[in-house]
């Protein structure tokens, strides 16, 4: 259960039930144990302390050399849940959002300028959405096993696709998990701000196969961290230039995150102008998760306002403006060293001659 | 209670049974189309019979499909497409407009089948354009390979030949929606250029090129979605018939194999009586025929006719099954003269899935005791489709003595639930027939019919409501065991040495997962009998309740070759696999022609196949996966140059069983007609 070990130590996080989604942490690693040992433990120490005692004598203690002062160098010393709440407060503290009830939008902002604006769908467009999401129920029985095995994170999708694993990627895998979980919170943020009704809450005949989560629906969550984690990832594989399919690799990610979005409508949980809100939103602060960690990618603000269709990846990419989603100007993001502490660390996780992975 | 009628626009006067019962508001109409279907709009499918032009009514817009007749190869059985062009608003008038149009038909008779959605009825439907968006193949096809089925993948990298272009030649996705101007009445044809442009267009994203043909819409009630499961059944079947790749283990089909497909509409797999689909399924023929000609032309062939075969993985239970139904004159004549032309003409169809079902039961002069026979029809709870039964008496008797009668599992019938097999006397005109409405506390919950098939054989349809109460409605049938009795009176001449009532219960189950609610009823034998062995495979009986003569009713045709299905591992029939009839005296015809694996064992059920998604893969059960084995290994046996039954065995005299198997006639007729005449070798990469 490591993989969900991360959350304690994000202390009230721990209440907000769909962070269980927050798992994810559990990807940074080598979580050691720290609090209590058993009692059988502790007693032993501490009989075992008491009887080597008179080994040594009673002065005082020399004083050691300090450590480098709040240094990157020592970001491999922590837990990992101590460089997540490090990640989360260095994306979060350029975070800021307003509502505008007049427009009904939320405008999310990273480092003071806009980032994602996203308007709440009318009620109509969500009634003749929830034709869609009946549509889409027809693919329960062969989804199932995704859709509950993607409830949280869907970490191992990811690694399906690029050959991840603890062992060879952990770092890597710690930068999916700070990235996800950015995702999640700024999904957040647009969820409470806009207020939508689920599907079953708009139409009582989608009867959803999983339970209906304590947020709103509009963007999807899933979509912004997949669509996120899709968009940091493709970065990773193009930094490490080592996958001679790289290009394979780059189409399945896109495909996996379009497929993960899509799940939960199948799901009966999220309308499709749900993922095309979560997508816009997830590779803007992809996006923004790669500035922090110092790379030079383009970060076009982005619009939407939701057109009633369907969700694809295709249409994301190549009908985007139809679709009621529309480009702005640049956001600036800042640089932040313990983003680019985790950024060189996953790409010394590179595969190749002197990789020594 | 059925409406009294202007005696001009009575539907009694000029239909058969089932067109009565699905087109009467007060009958089964509300049950039995599906909430989408807007049937009010008045696009059909319809049959002729026994003439060869159509007399066109004023205010019919009617039109046929592609028909394939060279030379002056002519059909007195023809599919057609109509229009009324004065639609009504409410359903409630379509019995009249269907008895309107019947009323006209003079001597022919017309057979009015399942609706068209209206936006698939293409307007400008120009049959002549059937060779626009078609490049030749660089490689001349030597042989065709034909599927018809549901969900057909006809982007996938199965279908691609060696120089990366599709070798789906031409593909009829039948109510996709329609395109401005079309070479098919109906749906949407794309030709291999079109697929290619597709597939460039969309990219690697195969999705992407199922939404942008039409087959990828909203509202999966009766079309759309099914080309996003991992797998359907037409996937499935193409794939093992003429795909490469994934999940195929077969030898590879070549360059010079051309394929042509149809989709069928899912909406027919609703309907569970099967008559509405003929029109469908014949088109689709016709279709593939007419298409395989052209393409043979295009490419310089000689002769005019390259090989072609088709598999038809498709089936329903009741009918008549003696090769005498309009499909399967039709059939029978399709292939017939294209044979003149091109031997190597061969539509393959599988012998269905209800061998274990009871779906079936044979009454000879030895059931009856006292003047009758009586048997249980268990009709199951929650059921959301109609129930059919089906009792068909013998080819030119005259059972005008005989009496069927209905007893509901409970309560009483308010009308009345008996029926002479004979003609109503107010019932002049047309085909001999007689109705009678199923009542109960004053509410119509199902029709008995009698009627004198095609003029040459009398038939008692049973059509039941579904048990389950469709909200909005009052009516609806009581679940449980229903009676059905078959008497005769003294004067009644016996049924005479080789002679059977028979009985078939209509497929009512859903096996592509269309959401139909259907829930399969079945026979049951009043009587005692001995205790089943599970194990044994043949149990040397002749039951009055027996898959024997189960067989699928399509699968009926001369003209038809007929592939059940076998264990791979032991060899064994397939629980399922359907079965012609036997006798005493041996097999009844039509015989199996061969039989393929269908499950590797018991145990491990299905045969591997390919799903959707290039690269998908997904096992396929059931005679279907037999079917399209058998299609494969023609072709390939064609293309080499080879006898296409090349590679198979003939059938065994005895399982390889370690049980002793009982040897009697019973039994080795049970063994003949369950495996046929031959076997095709197991699907691993052999070598012919």
């Amino acid at each position: 259960m490591s993989q969900y070990g991360g959350l304690g130590g994000l202390g009230g996080l721990g209440g907000l039930g769909g962070l269980g989604g927050l798992g994810g942490l559990g990807g940074l690693g080598g979580l050691g144990a720290s609090g209590a040992y058993s009692g059988a433990v502790t007693l032993g120490l501490q009989t075992t302390a008491e009887g080597l005692s008179h080994l040594v004598g009673t002065d005082p203690a020399a004083a050691a050399e300090p450590m480098d002062f709040a240094s990157p160098a020592n970001l491999s010393r922590w837990s990992g849940w101590v460089r997540g709440s490090l990640y989360l407060t260095e994306y979060a503290k350029g975070l800021d959002w307003s509502a505008n009830a007049a427009a009904e939008t939320v405008k999310i902002r990273m480092d003071g300028a806009a980032m994602v604006t996203l308007a709440r769908p009318a009620d109509t467009i969500l009634a003749k959405q929830a034709a869609i999401v009946r549509d889409y129920a027809d693919l329960r029985a062969d989804r199932t096993v995704e859709i509950t095995s993607q409830l949280g994170f869907p970490t191992e999708y990811f690694s399906m696709i690029l050959g991840l694993h603890n062992a060879q990627h952990a770092k890597t895998l710690e930068l999916l998990a700070a990235t996800q979980v950015a995702a999640a919170h700024t999904a957040m943020i647009a969820k409470y701000a806009l207020s939508v009704r689920r599907p079953d809450q708009v139409d009582g005949r989608i009867l959803p196969m999983i339970a209906t989560p304590g947020h709103g629906s509009f963007p999807s969550a899933h979509a912004t961290e997949a669509y996120a984690a899709m968009t940091v990832l493709s970065h990773v594989v193009e930094g490490w230039a080592s996958m001679s399919d790289q290009t394979t690799r780059l189409a399945l990610l896109r495909g996996l995150a379009e497929r993960i979005a899509v799940n939960r409508t199948v799901a009966g949980v999220h309308f499709p102008v749900d993922s095309w809100a979560g997508a816009t939103l997830g590779t803007a602060v992809g996006r923004a998760v790669l500035r922090r960690c110092g790379q030079q990618v383009e970060t076009p603000s982005y619009s939407y306002a939701a057109v009633h269709g369907d969700f694809t990846d295709h249409a994301f990419l190549n009908d985007a403006q139809a679709n009621g989603l529309t480009t702005g100007p640049e956001y600036a993001v800042t640089q932040s060293p313990i983003f680019s502490w985790i950024w060189d660390e996953a790409m010394k996780e590179r595969q190749g001659p002197g990789s020594g992975a | 209670m059925f409406s009294q009628r202007p005696d001009d626009l009575r539907i009694d006067r000029y239909t058969g049974p089932y067109e009565r019962w699905v087109y009467s508001p007060e009958l089964g109409q509300p049950f039995v189309f599906p909430s989408h279907a807007d049937i009010s709009a008045g696009y059909f499918t319809a049959m002729l019979e026994g003439g060869d032009t159509l007399p066109f009514p004023a205010g019919l817009n009617a039109r046929l499909p592609p028909i394939w007749a060279p030379d002056d190869v002519g059909h007195t059985i023809l599919p057609f497409a109509f229009h009324r062009l004065i639609p009504h608003h409410k359903n409630d008038k379509l019995d009249q407009d269907v008895a309107a149009l019947l009323k006209d038909a003079g001597d022919a008779r017309f057979r009015v089948n399942f609706p068209i959605r209206p936006d698939a009825w293409v307007d400008g439907y120009d049959p002549g354009s059937g060779m626009e968006g078609w490049v030749a193949p660089a490689t001349p096809p030597k042989a065709i390979i034909a599927v018809i089925d549901d969900g057909i993948p006809f982007a996938g990298r199965a279908f691609l030949g060696s120089d990366g272009r599709t070798r789906i030649s031409h593909c009829w996705l039948q109510s996709a929606p329609a395109q401005e101007r079309d070479a098919v009445p109906f749906g949407r044809e794309l030709a291999n250029a079109e697929i290619d442009t597709l597939r460039a267009s969309a990219g690697h994203d195969e999705a992407e090129a199922y939404r942008r043909s039409g087959t990828l819409l909203e509202g999966r009630e009766g079309r759309s979605g099914l080309l996003r499961r991992t797998a359907t059944h037409g996937a499935q079947v193409l794939a093992a018939a003429a795909g490469n790749g994934p999940g195929i283990r077969a030898e590879p089909i070549g360059d010079d194999v051309q394929i042509i497909a149809v989709e069928l509409p899912n909406a027919i797999s609703w309907e569970t009586s099967g008559f509405g689909k003929e029109t469908y399924i014949l088109s689709a023929l016709h279709y593939v025929f007419d298409r395989a000609r052209r393409i043979a032309a295009a490419t310089g062939s000689d002769p005019a006719e390259l090989p072609l075969f088709v598999n038809l993985s498709y089936g329903w239970n009741a009918g008549r099954h003696d090769g005498g139904s309009v499909l399967d004159d039709a059939i029978g004549h399709l292939v017939t003269e294209r044979r003149k032309f091109q031997p190597l003409t061969q539509i393959l169809m599988p012998t269905g899935n209800e061998f274990d079902a009871d779906l079936h039961a044979h009454i000879d002069e030895s059931r009856f005791s006292n003047g009758a026979c009586r048997l249980g029809w268990q009709v199951q709870p929650d059921d959301m489709t109609c129930s059919y039964m089906e009792i068909w008496f013998p080819e030119g008797m005259d059972p005008s003595e005989y009496q069927v009668d209905l007893i509901p599992p409970h309560g009483q019938l308010s009308g009345r639930g008996e029926l002479p097999v004979s003609p109503d006397p107010a019932l002049p005109d047309g085909d001999p027939r007689r109705f009678v409405e199923i009542e109960m506390g004053g509410r119509n919950i199902g029709q008995l019919s009698a009627d004198m098939d095609r003029g040459t054989r009398w038939r008692v349809l049973i059509a039941l409501l579904p048990t389950w109460h469709m909200p909005g409605q009052m009516r609806a049938a009581p679940p449980g065991r229903w009676t059905v009795e078959v008497s005769r009176t003294a004067q009644a001449s016996p049924l005479s040495e080789g002679e059977a009532i028979r009985i078939w219960v209509q497929r009512d189950d859903d096996p592509v997962r269309i959401g139909t609610g259907g829930r399969q009823s079945y026979l049951v034998d009043l009587g005692s009998r001995p205790t089943k062995d599970e194990l044994a495979i043949y149990d040397g009986r002749l039951d009055l309740v027996r898959g024997y003569g189960g067989l699928s009713a399509i699968a009926t045709s001369p003209g038809v070759t007929r592939v059940g299905g076998y264990e791979s591992f032991t060899g064994y029939p397939c629980r399922y696999s359907g079965s012609p009839g036997i006798s005493a005296n041996g097999a009844l015809p039509p015989a199996v022609d061969v039989s393929a694996p269908c499950d590797r064992s018991r145990l491990r059920p299905g045969m591997p196949s390919a799903g959707v998604f290039s690269g998908s893969r997904a096992m396929l059960s059931g005679t279907s996966a037999a079917c399209p084995q058998v299609t494969r290994l023609f072709a390939l046996n064609c293309v080499a140059g080879r006898d296409i039954w090349h590679g198979f065995e003939n059938r065994p005299a005895h399982l390889g069983n370690s049980r002793k198997e009982p040897v009697s006639p019973i039994a080795t007729a049970q063994h003949n007609s369950r495996l046929g005449d031959r076997i095709a070798p197991p699907p691993k990469r052999f070598l012919l």
